[in-house]
């Protein structure tokens, strides 16, 4: 059944497009890894799906609505650096605004999901979010996203700036939920998405290639997109990018 | 038994009602880190209240007029980006100072009009103005109590409420209008100069330390409070502005929350 689809999205900010022509669809409980250099328009194509930002041309469509009309079946993280670290809201708090805008007033809700993502309600109650360490930090804008328990899920960047164990542990947490939603998570490195993606998006502005991990993570695709030479590699039956360019 | 003067009460209440300002108001535009438009909308205001003793209407609705056209116009600029957002508060300061340079100078009697308009002086505030104090005060706590979630986490994370759902240009029109009210509640009592003392300094102080969202209201509210409840009766004492002595009071809070800043 299908959870998204895109029709020939073009998006022009300040005069500029910043994405042109993406065409593609997603199946529920499938997993979609975009890849790009900085500028590609990955964030815009997230927030694109996500309603905040209206397409130039072309259309999208969420769960068989209007983006906008969806809105309350997506669940969101955006860069963590978005929000400013020096203000005084508790970690807890982060999660209970959002409840309450989303107009979610059971508190099991909140534990649910901060169960989820392996946090607890006492741990961040009566600390500032800007003190917590940058993978709880990270927990938490899951937890966030998973609110209301929405069919897709939009990560950006989940895993930058955090340390090499909340990496695995991230990772784990998304494998769990693998099937379970419509995942789409932007990262930089390749590797993160060995065994979760279904699909990988290489984007710059345009869709470069768009294919199965196999299809896409090939020598000669990944050395044309990065334009730098990409070596990959074959273990256990999964594909790993190990030397070149990966965080062009 | 002991007989308080009832322009004592007006004046502790007017007090109150600004520390209620300084608590929600202030509080949200300190999350924002849009401080500096507290000072923007302020000298607005004056023109505005200049205009209405000129034209003979109550000041506060003149303030409150400017207030809004200023709020209207910086929610808009806000959509153009932060750059554009700063610049648009500088150009607006400039063109409602002089406007207000300009009616100030009209008012026959300017001289001590203008100065309670600049200095504000808790001590004269009277019933009428305090009925017209609560009113903007109200409408001001009624809208923080109905969107206080949505306004504050849209002020703590415009990205991540905006993929909630909150619209960013009209929760800032919404906080640039409370913040015209409050304002308007302020500057009676304390005037344009120290208008942003005391609706941003008790916020500003009380994010130093505060864990959360809840703990920095309150203090923000014990600190403005507090800080009224001891420069009135102590420049009543003295003979010395009140607005002054408040100012300076929270200046000294504000030093001692900085130095002990960082204790988690």
């Amino acid at each position: 059944m299908e959870a998204l689809r895109l029709e020939d999205v073009t998006v022009v900010l300040g005069g500029e497009a910043v994405l042109e022509d993406i065409s593609f669809s997603m199946d529920r409980g499938e997993f979609m890894g975009i890849l790009g250099p900085n500028g590609a328009g990955k964030t815009v194509l997230l927030k694109t799906i996500l309603g905040v930002i209206r397409p130039s041309r072309g259309r999208v469509v969420v769960l068989g609505r209007e983006p906008q009309a969806a809105r309350d079946r997506i669940g969101y993280v955006p860069q963590r650096e978005t929000m400013s670290l020096d203000l005084p809201v508790s970690g807890l708090e982060v999660l209970e605004l959002a409840a309450s805008v989303k107009g979610i007033r059971d508190r099991g809700e909140i534990e649910r999901v901060l169960e989820a993502v392996g946090l607890r309600a006492e741990e961040l109650e009566k600390k500032r979010y800007g003190w917590l360490s940058g993978g709880t930090q990270q927990r938490i804008l899951l937890a966030r996203a998973l609110l209301g328990d929405p069919e897709l899920l939009l990560l950006d960047e989940p895993l930058s700036a955090v340390d090499a164990p909340t990496r695995r542990d991230i990772l784990d947490f998304l494998g769990e939920m693998k099937g379970r939603k419509t995942i789409i998570m932007v990262t930089h490195d390749p590797n993160d998405l060995v065994g979760l993606a279904d699909s990988i998006m290489l984007l710059n502005r345009r869709v470069f290639s768009l294919g199965t991990p196999a299809e896409v993570c090939r020598p000669e695709i990944l050395s044309s997109f990065y334009g730098s030479k990409v070596v990959v590699a074959e273990v256990g039956g999964c594909t790993y990018v190990i030397s070149g360019d990966r965080h062009a | 038994m002991l007989e308080v003067p009832m322009f004592l009460v007006y004046a502790f209440l007017s007090l109150a009602l600004t520390a209620v300002m300084s608590t929600t108001v202030g509080g949200l535009i300190v999350l924002k880190g849009s401080t500096f438009y507290i000072s923007a909308v302020a000298h607005a205001t004056l023109a505005g209240a200049a205009l209405g003793i000129l034209l003979n209407f109550p000041m506060y609705y003149g303030a409150f007029l400017f207030g809004l056209l200023g709020s209207a116009s910086l929610a808009l600029a806000t959509k153009m980006g932060r750059a554009q957002e700063e610049a648009a508060i500088g150009v607006f300061f400039s063109m409602s100072m002089s406007l207000a340079v300009i009616l100030i100078y009209l008012i026959r009697d300017y001289a001590v009009k203008a100065w309670s308009l600049l200095l504000g002086d808790p001590l004269s505030v009277g019933p009428a103005d305090l009925a017209h104090m609560l009113l903007f005060s109200s409408a001001t706590l009624l809208i923080f109590s109905l969107f206080r979630d949505r306004l504050v986490l849209s002020s703590l994370d415009p990205e991540g409420s905006e993929a909630l759902g909150v619209r960013p240009a009209l929760s800032n029109f919404v906080v640039y209008l409370m913040a015209s009210m409050a304002v308007v509640v302020a500057l009676r009592v304390i005037g344009m100069i120290l208008v942003y003392a005391i609706l941003i300094v008790p916020p500003a102080a009380a994010s130093l330390g505060a864990r959360s969202a809840r703990q920095f209201f309150l203090r923000t509210l014990a600190i403005s409070l507090g800080a009224s409840t001891v420069s009135l009766p102590l420049g009543y004492a003295v003979n010395l502005p009140i607005s002054g002595i408040i100012g300076l009071i929270l200046t000294a809070v504000y030093a001692v929350s900085f130095l002990g800043r960082g204790v988690r």
